[in-house]
């Protein structure tokens, strides 16, 4: 009898995890017929959000759909497989389509920093959570070198040999390997390297590593793994930042509705400055390509996230203490959500950005006001308009739902294009390409270009291919339209 | 913005301006594919003159004229040169021409402008309603040059544009902005 409880549970086990799988690659979504019927999908997640401010905060998650797949092991594993590791989030794209974090100009991004503040302070409140923040202590860091360096001053140097680079390249470098070698390595991440050849490697890629002397070849996965995690360990202050480390945590103790943990994770996230925000991005890529691979590397989310937690979370500044332990199993729960749900967020909600968009049209209105009180710039001024206004506005007879492209790099250097309301970006950069493909600007070829919107009431911003441009173009109507390439 | 010479391509709705700047520039349009009207669409081309120097025009595709719709006048004063043109399958659109040529000379002032004037689309030999002999007698006692291509035959449209390009960088009045001293430098570039 007991073999056959047994085999019972195993049958049970496997079925599940089948089934976890399907969901964590997505491809359950077809299979609905596995969702349980008692168990109540709608209410779960669509709980209305308790304040009114967050009305909007929620309406970008209303849209998102989420479900259940729940099988008959299913409550044997409740304690060890939480249900947030096959809940489904989607984004539903809005009109004006999706907007990544590097879309937009670093301006507009800090203004979003800023936002994302208020909205974050304001949604704790809301759920009645205290939002506590550490002081933020100048921590000095090493001014050169590759491990103990903070991020910005790493960024800084590298920035001399790449320009334009947004992850340090140290940090790229280890990836790069282990993402080229390593992701099918067992245990990879948890197995630990040899410490003392860990040492050695450190030592050697001080020395080397700007030189581009250093043997990529000769570390071993498990001793990359191990100078990536201590990377991220030896960081001066915490990826994450001290300043919110406890918001982190407090938001997966104080709030228990996965959606809500979601959005304060998406606001945190936000929030962040920019080279602790790319720099996670990328670590966070890495991660979910080695979950990917957990058939061969027999890591799966829940592993990762118990290995990878203690680095990011455990601020070295301070002892681990008992609570830090018991902070342990938090702090997984954290890194689970970051991997599992890195796409959401890494997109800026359109809500910060039309705030955004708010904002600047109130700085721009102010400077001109301010102007218009000093009597002898209005004087000026108005000199300068009479003089003006005839060739301006001979240039701007444009009519309604029209709007001027420029491609600079193209030998079809502008057009005007009428829109409609099915014209999407995608559409626009469709009828340069085709002029663009046959030969006449090879140079060009092979690199994405994208439809950005500069100006106007924001500083720039990359559109997302499918955003309804009659709709972008009523929202900041005094923008300029650039095709160029993707800045990155 | 101000680079090259400006050239004004305009005429009647669908004489195929834009099809013979895409087979110019491209060398690839398909015949008769219907495109949508253009409202304004600028091209860069570096067009090589008789004199083998390499010209950057800038050229203006417009709104193809209607009933109604006329060339906005800025087009007047910004322009270095002009291509008129209109298709020999339609009357009306050579008519339109004459009338755009009147205009030009009105509005150009003592600006010195080139104008050359394309009849497109002889591949439709049954369909023609102006005669080479009166288009071109026209042409004569205007002082413009005039071709009849046909977008079909890219060749054909290579001769007028390299013309114009010639004459224009002939002309020295490049859409610079006018300091002293900057004639002499053009000069000594085009020796």
């Amino acid at each position: 009898q007991l073999l056959q409880q047994c085999s019972k549970t195993l049958w049970g086990r496997q079925k599940q995890r089948k089934m976890l799988h399907a969901a964590e690659t997505g491809q359950s979504l077809s299979s609905t017929q596995l969702i349980c019927p008692s168990w109540s999908t709608g209410n779960e997640v669509n709980t209305a959000v308790p304040a009114p401010f967050t009305s909007q905060t929620a309406r970008e998650y209303d849209e998102q759909e989420a479900q259940f797949y729940v099988s008959d092991g299913w409550k044997l594993y409740q304690h060890t497989r939480p249900i947030y590791c096959i809940v489904k989030f989607i984004v539903r794209k809005s009109r004006f389509g999706l907007t990544e974090v590097g879309d937009l100009s670093p301006e507009d991004m800090k203004k979003i920093r800023y936002l994302s503040l208020i909205e974050l302070t304001a949604f704790y409140d809301a759920l009645g959570v205290e939002l506590k923040r550490n002081r933020a202590e100048r921590v000095r860091g090493r001014e050169n070198g590759l491990f103990g360096v903070p991020l910005t001053v790493l960024l800084e140097n590298d920035q001399k040999k790449v320009p334009g680079i947004k992850v340090p390249l140290i940090f790229q470098k280890l990836l790069l390997k282990l993402e080229e070698t390593g992701l099918e390595t067992e245990g990879i991440l948890r197995v630990p390297g040899s410490a003392s050849r860990v040492k050695n490697l450190h030592q050697e890629l001080e020395a080397k590593f700007y030189e581009d002397a250093f043997d990529w070849e000769q570390v071993r996965n498990n001793d990359a793994a191990g100078l990536l995690k201590m990377f991220i360990r030896e960081l001066p202050s915490p990826l994450f930042t001290v300043e919110y480390l406890p918001a982190f945590i407090t938001l997966v103790e104080k709030i228990s509705k996965i959606k809500l943990q979601l959005q304060a994770l998406h606001l945190l996230i936000m929030l962040l400055p920019e080279a602790n925000r790319d720099t996670a991005k990328a670590f966070l890529q890495f991660l979910k390509k080695v979950v990917a691979n957990e058939g061969k590397n027999k890591m799966n989310l829940w592993n990762v996230s118990m290995i990878v937690a203690p680095n990011l979370f455990i601020y070295k500044g301070k002892r681990a203490n008992q609570q830090e332990m018991q902070a342990a199993a938090t702090t997984a729960h954290i890194v689970r959500l970051l991997i599992r749900y890195q796409d959401i967020l890494w997109t800026v909600p359109s809500f910060l950005i039309s705030q955004v968009r708010k904002m600047n049209e109130a700085a721009m209105n102010n400077s001109k006001r301010q102007l218009m009180f000093d009597k002898g710039v209005r004087k000026l001024l108005r000199r300068k308009t009479m003089e003006r206004e005839r060739p301006e506005r001979l240039e701007s007879d444009i009519p309604e739902g029209v709007i001027r492209v420029y491609a600079p790099l193209h030998s079809k250097v502008s057009m005007a294009i009428q829109l409609n309301s099915q014209t999407k970006a995608k559409d626009i950069l469709a009828r340069f390409h085709c002029e663009s493909s046959h030969g006449s600007s090879q140079n060009i070829r092979g690199q994405i270009q994208s439809l950005h919107e500069i100006g106007g009431n924001i500083g720039q911003h990359c559109l997302d291919p499918d955003a309804y441009m009659l709709d972008v173009y009523r929202e900041n109507p005094q923008a300029e339209w650039v095709i160029k390439p993707k800045a990155s | 913005m101000g680079k090259g010479y400006k050239v004004v391509v305009c005429g009647m709705a669908s004489v195929g301006k834009t099809a013979i700047l895409e087979q110019l520039l491209y060398g690839k349009h398909t015949i008769g594919l219907e495109e949508g009207a253009t409202m304004e669409d600028v091209y860069l081309a570096s067009v090589e003159t008789d004199r083998g120097v390499k010209e950057q025009l800038r050229l203006y595709d417009t709104r193809g004229l209607q009933e109604g719709v006329e060339v906005p006048k800025h087009y007047f004063s910004v322009a270095d040169g002009f291509v008129l043109v209109y298709a020999v399958t339609s009357l009306e659109a050579f008519q339109r021409v004459e009338l755009l040529k009147k205009e030009i000379d009105v509005f150009r002032d003592k600006k010195e402008v080139t104008v050359i004037v394309l009849g497109n689309k002889t591949d439709l030999v049954d369909q023609r309603q102006v005669e080479t002999e009166a288009a071109q007698q026209w042409a004569r006692a205007e002082k413009v040059r005039l071709w009849e291509v046909t977008v079909t035959d890219r060749k054909t449209l290579l001769e007028p544009f390299t013309f114009l390009a010639s004459k224009l960088s002939q002309s020295q009045n490049k859409s610079t902005f006018p300091l002293p001293g900057r004639k002499s430098k053009g000069n000594n570039c085009d020796n």
